[in-house]
């Protein structure tokens, strides 16, 4: 108690179950204005097929072998904006956890979210359909998971041009789940300055602080 | 001229008037201590004090102000030599209730705060460089508290975070008097940075600041979370000693996890630890309860969990956020979102802030 006291309430609480009305842990009856629904059969495992982003903001499958674009974020650095189609779920409030690994090191950069599934007319859904402006003035980003990709202090080799393993793990409201792992090649997929940081800000060996332009983008400290 | 020179011969004047700059004879005592006013300096040569001067904080108002201090100034004021570095031991920060938060950086890159431009620069509801995040991208943590009263807290036994004599550090505060936050009595806030000699110096404290940015809390996905992660990429195991999470009145619960840096989904609740489910004054959860050793290559993930809640009508509605939104996304679909940014009754944060050490030069967070 005298030590709880001193801490000035920095004592762990005592009750560290997940809230029940937080994240992911929401009840699948609570009220949401959210469409999508159920998609297709509970009784089927969940399906799903991976999307990314272009630099130009098109929408792309992402498959086995596929080139994957670094991207200049409103966040700064550079990430890859991954998403899914997906089937057999409830299409709201859906945990989308996208990641991706050095071969290497096996090191994983992640970023997960909360977002609803849009329904297609093949009774698929999915986190985004990209968009037709700007990555910077985009709220379409936020259906995606933004996997921190660069400054490169994680990777043992360039970020860049090389194969790495983009893992996406998929969970609903009933805590039904899929993981989807495939081989993907990163590439600097915007010209002129953008591209020099980003093969600055991306190479192995990159050094916090260390230049990479004007366009490589600080991240935001955000407070 | 050089930039800093100029700047120091500008703002030490001011900088100097702003820290109490009288160290005294007498020992700190009786905690704990809820006005700045009553926050005694350090002894002399052991330390310095520096603070904000009182403001007003106007019903419907966010303040947030910058205020830059020179380590060289600071240190003469207390005593010490002010050509030497300065090695923080303890920190005290005592502010009037009704504090957001206030944070303590060393500055770094300027690009819109620049303490050439003035010792103090105000902000106010969103507007003015105080209130621009990016303008202290990369200027790392040094202290923070989101609490009111006092935080006293003494690091490890030769733990110390090390200041050269020419950097320049940052005291930001942000109080809230409107619907979500009130702060009657103004807003003010005092520091105090004890110090050990070199010789006692065993590991220097290093500073994480994560920061979720592409975030958005909506009406249609009303529960959503954001997980992120901070990897101190070492061979050898560092030691967490304080953290704390941030987030606005949507918060519901923030959780830090010791993780091994290579998993996806999120460490077990035996490795949660930390908890916050109390946006407006989170626990500060700190040494010596907190001595959490982290393997090599590992390193902390978080996770902030939200619930829309119905913006208040003395605030615009959901009107109000969805021409923020509408202005700052060119694609949003009106939600009435909250989206990343510091007005606490439009915007949302989900930022983990953690102290630990040996220092790591190249840490990662996102």
């Amino acid at each position: 108690m005298s030590v709880c006291a001193f801490a000035l309430g920095g004592c762990p609480s005592s009750d560290d179950s997940p809230a029940t009305d937080a994240g992911a842990e929401a009840h699948p009856d609570a009220p949401t204005e959210c469409p999508a629904g159920f998609l297709g059969d509970p009784a089927q495992p969940i399906q799903i097929e991976l999307r990314a982003l272009r630099a130009d903001g098109t929408d792309v499958p992402l498959n086995e072998g596929d080139d994957l674009a670094i991207v200049f974020p409103p966040q700064g650095g550079r990430v890859a904006f991954v998403g899914v189609r997906a089937i057999n779920l409830d299409g709201c409030g859906v945990q989308v956890t996208g990641a991706m690994r050095d071969l290497g090191s096996r090191q994983v950069r992640i970023d997960g979210r909360t977002v609803n599934l849009s329904k297609l007319p093949d009774g698929w859904g999915t986190t985004g359909r990209g968009t037709t402006t700007n990555i910077e003035d985009s709220a379409a980003i936020g259906d995606y998971s933004n996997i921190p990709l660069c400054p490169n202090q994680w990777a043992d080799v360039d970020v860049f041009d090389h194969a790495f393993e983009i893992e996406v793990q998929v969970r609903d409201r009933t805590k039904k789940s899929a993981t989807k792992v495939i081989k993907v090649t990163p590439r600097c997929a915007e010209s002129g300055a953008k591209e020099t940081a980003c093969r600055c800000l991306c190479k192995k060996g990159y050094v916090l602080g260390e230049a990479c332009g004007e366009d490589a983008g600080a991240p935001d400290g955000g407070t | 001229m050089n930039r800093f020179l100029a700047a120091a011969l500008f703002a030490m004047p001011l900088a100097l008037s702003l820290t109490a700059g009288c160290s005294q004879d007498t020992e700190v005592t009786a905690p704990p201590i809820t006005d700045p006013e009553k926050l005694g300096a350090p002894l002399k040569g052991q330390g310095f004090q520096f603070k904000t001067q009182l403001f007003a904080v106007n019903a419907g108002d966010e303040i947030q102000n910058c205020y830059f201090f020179k380590v060289s100034d600071l240190a003469k004021s207390g005593g010490l030599p002010e050509s030497d570095p300065v090695n923080l031991h303890r920190v005290q920060i005592v502010q009037k209730s009704g504090s957001h938060h206030m944070n303590v950086f060393r500055v770094r890159s300027i690009v819109g705060l620049d303490p050439a431009k003035g010792a103090i620069q105000e902000a106010k509801n969103g507007t003015g460089e105080c209130f621009k995040s990016p303008n202290w991208a990369d200027w790392p943590l040094v202290a923070n508290n989101q609490q009111g009263g006092e935080l006293d807290w003494t690091f490890p036994d030769g733990v110390a975070n090390v200041f050269q004599p020419d950097e320049w550090l940052m005291l930001q505060t942000h109080y809230v008097n409107a619907t979500t936050q009130k702060s009657p009595e103004g807003g003010e806030v005092a520091v105090n940075f004890h110090t050990i000699p070199k010789d006692k110096v065993v590991h220097e404290m290093g500073t994480l600041f994560a920061t979720k940015q592409s975030i958005r809390v909506c009406k249609s996905n009303p529960s959503p979370s954001f997980t992120g992660s901070c990897q101190f990429k070492n061979d050898k195991p560092v030691n967490v000693i304080g953290a704390n999470g941030h987030f606005h009145a949507r918060g519901k619960q923030f959780s830090i996890y010791n993780w091994d840096g290579t998993s996806v989904g999120l460490p077990p609740e035996s490795d949660k630890f930390y908890t916050s489910r109390t946006w407006d004054e989170p626990p500060m959860l700190r040494s010596p309860e907190l001595n959490l050793e982290v393997k090599p290559n590992g390193g902390v993930m978080y996770e902030c969990a939200f619930q829309w809640t119905p913006p208040a009508d003395e605030a615009g509605g959901c009107k109000a956020l969805d021409d923020y939104d509408v202005l700052k996304h060119k694609d949003a679909v009106p939600d009435c979102c909250y989206t990343f940014g510091p007005i606490v009754e439009k915007n949302e944060h989900c930022n983990a802030f953690v102290y630990y050490y040996p220092k790591q030069d190249n840490v990662f967070c996102n």
